[in-house]
């Protein structure tokens, strides 16, 4: 039983991971239709800004979330200008699935050149050593990812709902040409998408850093593992991903103990191919009621 | 004063022309209704004054000014609405959420106050809306859904109104209430009126001035009463000669 439990916690905190770079997807596949496909790289370059200031240099644990939120904010505006504007203008529709997947190589690449090929151990500012509560041992890391991740989705989703830009957000996403008559800057809200996806895929970097190791690679398998994540919440869906974040994160430990750590990622990518099969929007893809 | 002035306008969709040396006026304060059959480029003329579509040649004026380079969000700025065929209501979000993004702009500039109070303003003027205020825009009726296209452009309190097609789709009893209510607007005084109609009759009704086009091209223009009375638009428009 207790160990049941543990790995309850421990498959939330992965699949609140999950959950967050998939709501990266989310974020700027309902603006623009587009998304980063190297999302992965990008967490992964904020678990080495992460490392590089916090433990090689010793700064402040909140000035170097500043500093992640600011290399995040620069990287999205860098990616927008390189990779989205371009294709969004170009006939292709899918010109921005080479354009982002080329942008996350370079990216690759630059930090393994520049800075390292290894994987170094990233220690948890909350310490790791396990709290205990009645016989079960939880990493203080891991109720951190799940605080932040819930915390952020539900932020960004309440600003959708309640302020005016959040609302010209949701407008650009259904009807973008509608929205430009209502006098909303469509580009603008596009890039702030990008904006807010890229910072909040650096942050996950550093809250799963002392969890997995920090290097060039961690963010591949990631990226694509959110990537199914989204598809199984719904691409279009908010909170979709916490669920999708869930079931995947879930059967992945579960499976990794009971069956075998091989098969891990099996039941997850069964799932996935289930939901495409039987609901192609997600469990929780739009619903919009048209009448003409 | 002419508040918007169309100058030899050629819009084309790749090699299709769509509009061809299209040129028309209107003065302050006026209902002007350019009417013509699907496909005669009444929806296109719309799109490109509302920055959507950019023109291959000619100009557009606004007060004088050229507005044909400036992109659809910029236009909306200058205080011109536009109410798009088919309505466009944005159909996830409530009737509420609707009518403040119909006054973005007003809300950024900080008169939110002022903007609640012209949305009970909306609302008296369409008492259906405030019945579904918090529902979701896209299970309203058609006329409903009218009613909240029309009422989202005029909480952003504009000089021109462009009405594009306002009868689509709906059944003729609301359509007498669709029109009914632009007739209302327009008594207000308080703002130009651009429309845009298949249902040529019940356009001259209301209009002052009107513009007949065909394939791309104004044929005819004369007052509503003018027109209404012309033999060739009752035969091909209005129905006459058919019976």
């Amino acid at each position: 039983m207790e160990q049941f439990i543990q790995l309850l916690i421990s498959g939330i905190a992965q699949g609140m991971i999950y959950s967050l770079v998939a709501f990266g997807y989310n974020i700027t596949f309902s603006t623009s239709r587009s998304f980063n496909f190297s999302h992965g790289n990008f967490l992964m370059l904020g678990g080495v800004v992460g490392l590089i200031f916090f433990i090689n240099n010793q700064v402040p644990f909140l000035a170097m979330v500043l500093a992640v939120v600011f290399v995040g904010l620069i990287m999205g505006l860098i990616l927008y200008k390189t990779s989205i504007e371009p294709s969004l203008k170009s006939k292709s529709n899918y010109a921005w699935i080479l354009a982002t997947l080329a942008f996350g190589i370079i990216l690759k690449n630059i930090v393994e050149v520049f800075w390292s090929t290894d994987d170094f151990r990233f220690d948890s500012p909350l310490g790791n050593a396990p709290i205990r509560i009645m016989g079960i041992g939880v990493l203080p890391q891991e109720i951190l990812i799940i605080i932040v991740a819930i915390c952020i989705v539900v932020a960004v989703e309440s600003f959708k709902k309640y302020t005016i830009f959040g609302k010209a957000i949701v407008a650009v996403s259904e009807d973008k040409h509608t929205a430009s008559l209502m006098g909303i800057n469509q580009q603008f809200v596009i890039l702030f998408s990008f904006l807010l996806s890229s910072v909040i895929a650096c942050l996950a970097g550093v809250l799963v850093a002392p969890i997995t190791m920090v290097g060039a690679t961690m963010g591949t398998v990631l990226g694509v593992k959110a990537y199914a994540v989204s598809i199984i919440g719904g691409l279009e869906s908010g909170y979709g991903v916490l669920l999708g974040g869930l079931i995947i994160g879930l059967s992945e430990a579960f499976t990794a103990r009971y069956i075998s750590t091989g098969y891990k990622d099996a039941p997850g990518f069964l799932i996935l191919i289930l939901v495409l099969l039987f609901l192609p929007s997600g469990i929780f893809g739009k619903k919009i009621f048209k009448k003409v | 004063m002419k508040i918007l002035e169309i100058k030899d306008l050629v819009v084309n969709y790749g090699k299709v022309a769509a509009l061809k040396e299209i040129s028309l006026e209107i003065e302050e304060g006026e209902l002007v209704a350019v009417i013509g059959s699907n496909g005669a480029g009444k929806t296109t003329t719309m799109n490109t004054i509302s920055g959507l579509l950019s023109p291959t040649s000619g100009d557009i004026l606004l007060n004088g000014k050229s507005i044909c380079k400036i992109p659809a969000h910029q236009v909306a700025a200058l205080n011109i609405s536009h109410v798009p065929e088919g309505r466009k209501v944005f159909a996830s979000m409530s009737v509420k959420d609707n009518l403040l993004l119909g006054a973005y702009l007003r809300i950024r500039k900080g008169e939110k106050k002022q903007v609640i109070a012209d949305i009970d303003d909306i609302y008296s003027i369409f008492p259906r809306l405030k019945e579904r205020e918090n529902q979701q825009s896209g299970t309203l009726s058609g006329g409903e859904q009218q009613m909240l296209a029309l009422g989202r452009a005029l909480v952003s309190k504009p000089k021109l109104l462009l009405l594009d097609e306002p009868s689509m789709g709906l059944a003729p009893v609301i359509i007498d209430e669709v029109f009914k209510l632009i007739n209302t607007i327009k008594k207000r005084g308080d703002m130009t009126i651009f429309l845009v109609e298949q249902l040529a009759y019940r356009a001259l009704e209301v209009a002052d001035r009107a513009y007949v086009v065909e394939q791309g091209n104004i044929s005819l223009t004369g007052t509503g009463k003018e027109l209404m009375t012309n033999p060739e638009v009752r035969k091909a428009y209005l129905g006459a000669g058919k019976s």
